[in-house]
């Protein structure tokens, strides 16, 4: 996984896209990684141990990025990162463990392969869109007005 | 796919949810297109080199950017045991050499001869003894306030910026700043970042203090921004805002002018104080500029950016 990974790092590089789009093609590729793990190697089990992994790397993002966003942008917004942060996961985390999902990674036939595929490729396009996020629509509102400097 | 510039997206998103449909976000730059633009224009070396105070301010000096002056660098545990307290100015800055935001900043505004008469008080009048300095000075050699992985850090000393008194009349407390959007060698927008009692004294507009927007032209202040809001006056001083004059303006525009070529930056963030004795200084630059100015100015980015070299942002990938 992790050779996998540091191939395909460099390889992203001339699209440039954004980190977090980056992210997404490299946690889809290691997923792809750890079902061939689940599929091929020796020890099928080991494709349903990455969820106990969840709540360890969520915790230690939380906690890294928390001092930093404290330092930068205050208390308040700092805490208000790390409860929505916290809540998303908490979210997620019933999905991971789910029935089908848990029956994906048991059963993997070729088709998650497929799957696997495909959100990296949605992930290569969505990362190479340039234009305004949902949320900037809000952000950028005072942007739009007619004042010129 | 959607066009690049969002206007696709807009046109659909339009019909449902009022984003201000017939707006032209074509304008406006978002966080997508500044990322591709900071990796097409940024060489990591360079990005590398703004992360470092002091080599940024030798190559700023080197092609004649004033900089604020440097008074000590101490690199490690030996330069800080050496460290000549007595012949250290009354007032003086404490700076992290690979700090972001101000973290671990210190400003001392004078000595404290109270006590064994080794102290020094902060710019808002807290007592700090030599020791409190050492544990802190210590705590940034360790890489504590220091950006990415860095591992071991510089403290810099460097004389205290005393803002020039156009620009300190207007705040209550701190240092007021001028952010330059700069493509190359060229200015796209400018605005002065004015600390507020909110911000606590910083001039950082996530904690609450003002921009105000700077024509690039005249120097002149246009359009100011307090929360979300256009004000004309300061929230806490009530000092006029509005058609207020930059001092040193063409200079200040000079210097940030001069930034791109001396870092390797094509697109960057010069923040420029005015200090009331050495005029405008540069501070620091940045391979990474937020998109706040965007709102403060009421001017989108993309927009200043066609006008520069035609770059057109809806142009497909």
């Amino acid at each position: 996984m992790l050779v996998a990974g540091l191939i395909v790092e460099p390889l992203l590089r001339p699209l440039k896209m954004p980190r977090v789009a980056r992210l997404a093609v490299i946690l889809g590729l290691v997923a792809g990684a750890l079902l061939a793990l689940g599929q091929f190697g020796p020890d099928p089990s080991a494709s349903r141990n990455w969820t106990a992994a969840f709540p360890v790397v969520v915790a230690t993002i939380v906690i890294e990025q928390f001092w930093g966003s404290w330092e930068q942008e205050g208390f308040r917004q700092a805490l208000v990162g790390a409860l929505w942060t916290t809540l998303a996961a908490i979210a997620a985390a019933p999905l991971l463990v789910s029935k089908p999902i848990t029956w994906l990674a048991e059963h993997p036939p070729i088709y998650p392969f497929v799957l696997v595929a495909v959100g990296v490729g949605l992930s290569v396009l969505i990362g190479l869109y340039r234009g305004l996020r949902l949320s900037e629509f809000i952000r950028f509102r005072p942007a739009l007005s007619k004042g010129k400097s | 796919m959607p066009t690049a510039d969002g206007r696709a997206l807009t046109e659909i998103l339009g019909a449902f949810v009022p984003i201000g449909k017939g707006r032209d976000w074509d304008e406006v730059m978002g966080m997508n297109a500044r990322t591709y633009l900071v990796n097409k224009e940024n060489p990591p070396r360079a990005i590398r080199l703004v992360d470092n105070k002091q080599k940024t301010k030798d190559v700023l000096e080197a092609v004649g950017v004033p900089v604020p002056p440097t008074i000590e660098v101490l690199r490690d545990r030996r330069d800080l045991a050496d460290l000549d307290w007595d012949n250290l100015p009354d007032s003086w800055e404490l700076k992290p050499n690979m700090g972001r935001q101000g973290a671990g900043l210190v400003n001392i505004a004078e000595r404290d001869d109270s006590g064994d008469g080794t102290g020094w008080r902060t710019g808002s009048g807290r007592p700090l003894s030599r020791s409190e300095l050492v544990a802190h000075m210590r705590r940034v050699l360790d890489g504590e306030f220091s950006s990415g992985e860095v591992e071991q850090d510089w403290v810099l000393l460097e004389k205290l910026i005393v803002p020039h008194e156009t620009l300190a009349g207007m705040v209550p407390q701190g240092l007021p700043d001028l952010r330059m959007i700069c493509y190359r060698s060229e200015p796209l927008l400018a605005m002065i970042r004015l600390p507020t009692t909110a911000s606590d004294g910083r001039a950082n507009l996530h904690q609450g203090a003002l921009g105000a927007a700077v024509d690039l032209g005249s120097g002149k202040v246009t359009r100011a921004l307090f929360k979300g809001e256009e004000v004309s006056e300061h929230p806490d001083t009530g000092q006029n805002l509005i058609g207020v004059e930059v001092p040193y303006w063409n200079e200040t525009l000079d210097s940030a002018s001069r930034c791109s070529d001396a870092t390797g930056l094509g697109y960057l963030g010069v923040d420029v104080v005015i200090d009331e004795d050495l005029g405008p200084l540069v501070l620091e630059v940045n391979a990474r500029p937020g998109l706040q100015v965007q709102n403060v100015t009421g001017v989108g980015l993309a927009t200043r950016l066609r006008g520069i070299d035609g770059q057109h942002w809806s142009s497909p990938v």
